[in-house]
């Protein structure tokens, strides 16, 4: 490996655990800085609980987000790191296509793309170093053909001392994704025909509580062409008919929960609409190999949050700002997991600069949903979303997502590139009129 | 009865702290809710008057019960990949009729036409109670081909528009219930009717085409509507037939007219081809060959006279009026469109327009032969009708940082071709120049909501204005507060402005018909 030039295809530890490459004389004197934090980072050992009387020992080791979490309640246990192996399909199709791939002349989209990671190795000092890391973000590994996240929960209310005040809570019965290039398992591969040149579909829905929203399900295309906008269709039980909704306002809150569009795994819109800056890699903690499932949640006032393993992760950090209208973000910090590709946790910031907002993961790398001799068993370990947390700082307010719940026979609620046959969810529905005909 | 059941079954669920008893997952699913609704109308500020406390209950039930082909889990149907059965009741018991407050009610004239407690007992009991299978269907996806059939007891909604309708007619109305309060979920009347949606995906260069249609044998029937004093939000003026003791000669009013509820003589067809074109618009083409439902705001004629002097006689020796209720067919072309435009006003327009073939109209040339001052035959005349409409979601920061504003503006129009001046209106001929039937009728619409607390608070401005009838106006709000998950509360007030001061027959019924009835609402609901 050369110096300054990080591979992710043999992901190794940091010499240092801390950031690693910087590229000016400013980011230097700051890298110094947190290089003497970092040094903190050997003090915390396995097995080790955080809580807010001690949260300061991971105060390096964690986004300024999770810290406000870990002083109002989160506890975390620090876990040793367990390398994460790749699915062997989107190994080989890296090997197989990356070198011809690269970036258009204006860094927008990509060109020669077929699957796989896009960009491989990525060179700290490439000006275009922060961009690629997004494209390997965007074609990240698990999601290449079709996914479903079923019969997910999600509470949202303001933090007390007490726990969280659910105000809303909302039972959906899936979120599932067509993918249409990049597939590495299910045939046609490695495209779809696509005919109108889309990255993927989505079908969010029906909501089944609560009632005044029951039925309410949505659709969205996202296309290859980073300058065309999503389409979005939703029903409305209320009108009994499918609308067009507008797709703009991507910061805009979801049924008035803190989560948003474009908060879902830390950053779900397009690379090209925002511009991106690398500010280097570090050594975070982060939970990829949760114990729990169904969450766990923590207790007393903290139970806005999982209580799980954290481990200490090599992470790219990008920052990101929209160049979308009217956005309500003046810019988000992803913390990337190099191995995976998936955001540990996102923080974002008002349009004053002020820290509004952390979303936190909860990822479990397991090759099954659970020990049930029922559910799928895949032939590598697939990055299982047990929950997520988006966390409003200024307003004190919370919204908690997860799935499978506890009333889940099987444990299995989540399905990676298995097609339609598993799932029973077909092209067709990803239509206009499916939703249409369908819906009630 | 049914307000015991209704207390019964609140009293259960609070009882056992939550519904978590209830299935809200997997192939069977139960859910509804209790609903009560009260309405004070405050025609000035000094004066408010009790006049509705509706009582909801509403009980859903969803079963999946064909999952890959299988039925409930057993039986193998290879050609179908899902179905799904849907059922809806609703009962309803209104304590206003029991309570019987006193005072009258009054028509678009300001002249009293007495008041619930004037009602006799078997009105009143017609009026206070519902008790309704709403809609019953099963959804069939088949396996092998794009088709997905509904049939049963259903409403289809097509279209584009919001708060007032034109390709959205394949059920009718039942305008005895709140037109403003309430949703058109609850509005519309659902009919049993078989619809089939075929996806053909790509044709050409269109993308999500598809077709579908629906059959209605004969389970057909006019858009409901109540008099004063028996419906204080109905038609604002008393039952015009009061002096006739056995109605009309042929028919009953807004009930059914000269025919039978067979597939022969009732049957209703709609079908329509919709496709997202290059570029993103997405747009249907329409056609509909039903009877006329008379809910759209046109102001068409419900009743011809009888013609025939002999019949008329007879007809009114008999003690019925000299009248017939019709519902003729009518031919329906429309077209809707609607288009996401994000790089400039990040807004979705929305389009939609029909031509009507053959509206009946009261025709002042065609008197009856032995009323003639007071009852008219009908000419057939086309009209077209159209919307255009915006919807954007809005950032106010100063008023909400983490919710956008959804601001959503429409503009309607009516144009009647060929119209001849002896045209009239139905609403008590006898006042001079006010139940104009114009060339051009308008209305505009803007509709303000957003979300605050998690979505716990949903607080909704609207307002129309008809520009060709005085500038009549309508405002209003709501506020939705949910306590709790499954507790709701809604507080409300709608506002009717009659800027002439004086009646006025506008289509869409706002602040003309509607003048002196300003209300204000507390609804509580409970679902499960």
């Amino acid at each position: 490996m050369q110096v300054g030039t990080m591979t992710r295809l043999g992901p190794a530890q940091s010499a240092c655990g801390g950031w690693r490459v910087w590229s000016t004389p400013l980011r230097l004197i700051s890298a110094c800085f947190l290089l003497a934090a970092a040094a903190s980072v050997s003090a915390v050992e396995p097995g080790e609980v955080i809580t807010a009387a001690n949260a300061e020992r991971i105060a390096d080791q964690v986004s300024p987000g999770v810290m406000w979490c870990i002083q109002h309640g989160m506890n975390l246990t620090v876990a040793p790191y367990k390398k994460i192996e790749l699915p062997k399909a989107y190994v080989t199709a890296t090997e197989q296509y990356s070198g011809q791939v690269h970036l258009s002349k204006d860094g927008t989209n990509l060109e020669g793309y077929v699957a796989g990671e896009p960009f491989p190795t990525i060179d700290p000092s490439d000006p275009a170093a922060a961009i690629k890391i997004m494209w390997n973000y965007y074609y990240r590994p698990y999601y290449s053909d079709d996914y479903l996240w079923r019969n997910f929960l999600a509470d949202t209310g303001p933090l007390a001392e007490t726990g969280l005040t659910i105000e809303r809570r909302y039972l959906i019965q899936q979120n599932a994704r067509l993918f249409f290039n990049g597939r590495l398992y299910v045939d046609p591969k490695p495209e779809l025909p696509n005919p109108q040149k889309l990255r993927f579909k989505e079908l969010t829905g029906p909501v089944l509580e609560p009632l005044d929203l029951k039925g309410v399900g949505q659709l969205g295309y996202r296309y290859l062409d980073p300058g065309e906008a999503d389409d979005t269709w939703l029903y409305l039980p209320t009108l009994r008919r499918v609308r067009r909704v507008s797709s703009a306002q991507r910061s805009d809150s979801v049924f008035g929960q803190d989560i948003d569009a474009d908060s879902y795994a830390g950053y779900s819109g397009s690379i090209a609409w925002g511009t991106w800056r690398f500010l280097g890699e570090k050594t975070m903690l982060g939970v990829f190999h949760a114990r729990h499932s169904p969450v766990q949640w923590c207790p007393g006032a903290g139970d806005f949050a999982f209580c799980d393993d954290w481990e200490p992760r090599k992470v790219y950090v990008v920052e990101g700002a929209s160049s979308l209208p009217q956005y309500a973000y003046s810019k988000r910090v992803l913390y990337i997991d190099q191995e995976t590709m998936w955001v540990l946790y996102m923080d974002a910031y008002d349009r004053a600069g002020n820290l509004w907002k952390t979303l936190i993961n909860q990822w479990r790398s397991v090759d099954r949903p659970s020990s049930n001799p029922s559910v799928t068993v895949y032939p590598d370990e697939q990055l299982f979303n047990p929950s997520f947390i988006m966390v409003d700082i200024q307003l004190q307010h919370a919204t908690r997502s997860w799935t499978p719940t506890e009333h889940s026979p099987t444990g299995e609620e989540e399905f990676f590139n298995v097609g339609s046959e598993k799932t029973g969810i077909r092209e067709s529905h990803f239509a206009i009129g499916y939703l249409t005909g369908s819906s009630r | 009865m049914l307000r015991r059941i209704a207390c019964g079954l609140s009293l259960l669920f609070v009882s056992t702290g939550t519904a978590s008893a209830l299935p809200a997952y997997g192939p069977f699913q139960v859910s509804g809710n209790v609903q009560s609704q009260t309405l004070l109308r405050h025609p000035d500020i000094d004066t408010f008057k009790f006049i509705q406390n509706r009582n909801t209950l509403r009980l859903r039930l969803d079963y999946r019960m064909i999952d890959k082909g299988k039925l409930a889990g057993y039986l193998d149907l290879p050609w179908l990949a899902a179905g799904n059965l849907y059922v809806l009741y609703r009962g309803v018991y209104d304590s206003a009729y029991d309570i019987a407050p006193g005072g009258n009610l009054y028509d678009i004239l300001r002249q009293p036409t007495g008041s619930l407690d004037d009602l006799s007992a078997d009105t009143g009991r017609g009026r206070k109670y519902e008790n309704d299978l709403r809609e019953a269907y099963v959804d069939l996806e088949f396996r092998d081909v794009p088709l997905i059939l509904r049939l049963g007891k259903q409403q289809i909604v097509w279209g584009e528009t919001d708060s007032f309708r034109m390709l959205d007619r394949a059920n009718p109305l039942d305008l005895t219930w709140h037109q403003v309060y309430e949703s058109w979920d609850d509005l519309r009347l659902p009919l049993w009717m078989v619809k089939g949606l075929w996806h053909f995906g790509q044709v050409g260069p269109l993308s999500d085409a598809f077709v579908e249609a629906y059959w209605n044998p004969g389970d057909w029937r006019p858009a409901k509507q109540g008099f004063m004093p028996d419906n204080p939000w109905g038609i604002p003026a008393s039952n015009p037939l009061a002096a006739f003791p056995n109605g009309l000669y042929k028919g009953r009013l807004f009930i059914q007219g000269d025919y039978h509820r067979t597939p022969g003589d009732n049957s209703q067809v709609g079908v329509r081809f919709s496709a997202v074109a290059p570029g993103g618009v997405q747009f249907t083409l329409n056609y509909f060959y039903q009877r006329w439902a008379g809910d759209d705001g046109t102001n068409y004629a419900p009743t011809r006279a009888i013609l025939d002097p002999t019949e008329a006689t007879d007809a009114l020796l008999r003690g019925q009026a000299p009248l017939e209720f019709i519902a003729p067919y009518v031919h329906t072309a429309g077209f809707s469109l609607n288009y996401s435009e994000e790089e400039y006003t990040q807004a979705v327009f929305r389009l939609e327009t029909v031509y009507d073939f053959g509206v009946p109209f009261t025709d002042t040339a065609k008197p009856s032969p032995i009323l003639p001052g007071l009852l008219w035959g009908v000419t057939k005349r086309d009209m077209w009708k159209g919307m255009i409409a915006f919807d954007r979601p809005t950032w106010i920061r100063s008023l909400n940082r983490t919710s956008t504003f959804f601001i959503t503006g429409q503009f309607f129009w009516h144009y009647l071709l060929d119209r001849e001046p002896t045209f009239i209106g139905n609403v008590d001929p006898s006042i001079p120049s006010r139940d104009n039937i114009r060339h051009w009728e308008a209305i505009c619409t803007l509709l303000v909501s957003t979300i605050y607390a998690g979505g716990s608070i949903v607080p909704t401005v609207q307002y129309g204005l008809d520009p060709v009838n005085s500038f009549n106006m309508y405002a209003g709000w709501t506020l939705d507060y949910f306590l709790t998950n499954r507790i709701i509360i809604r507080v409300g007030q709608n506002y009717f402005l009659a800027a002439a001061g004086a009646p006025a027959f506008e289509s869409w019924s706002i602040g003309g018909l509607n003048r002196g009835r300003s209300e204000s609402l507390v609804r509580l609901t409970y679902q499960f």
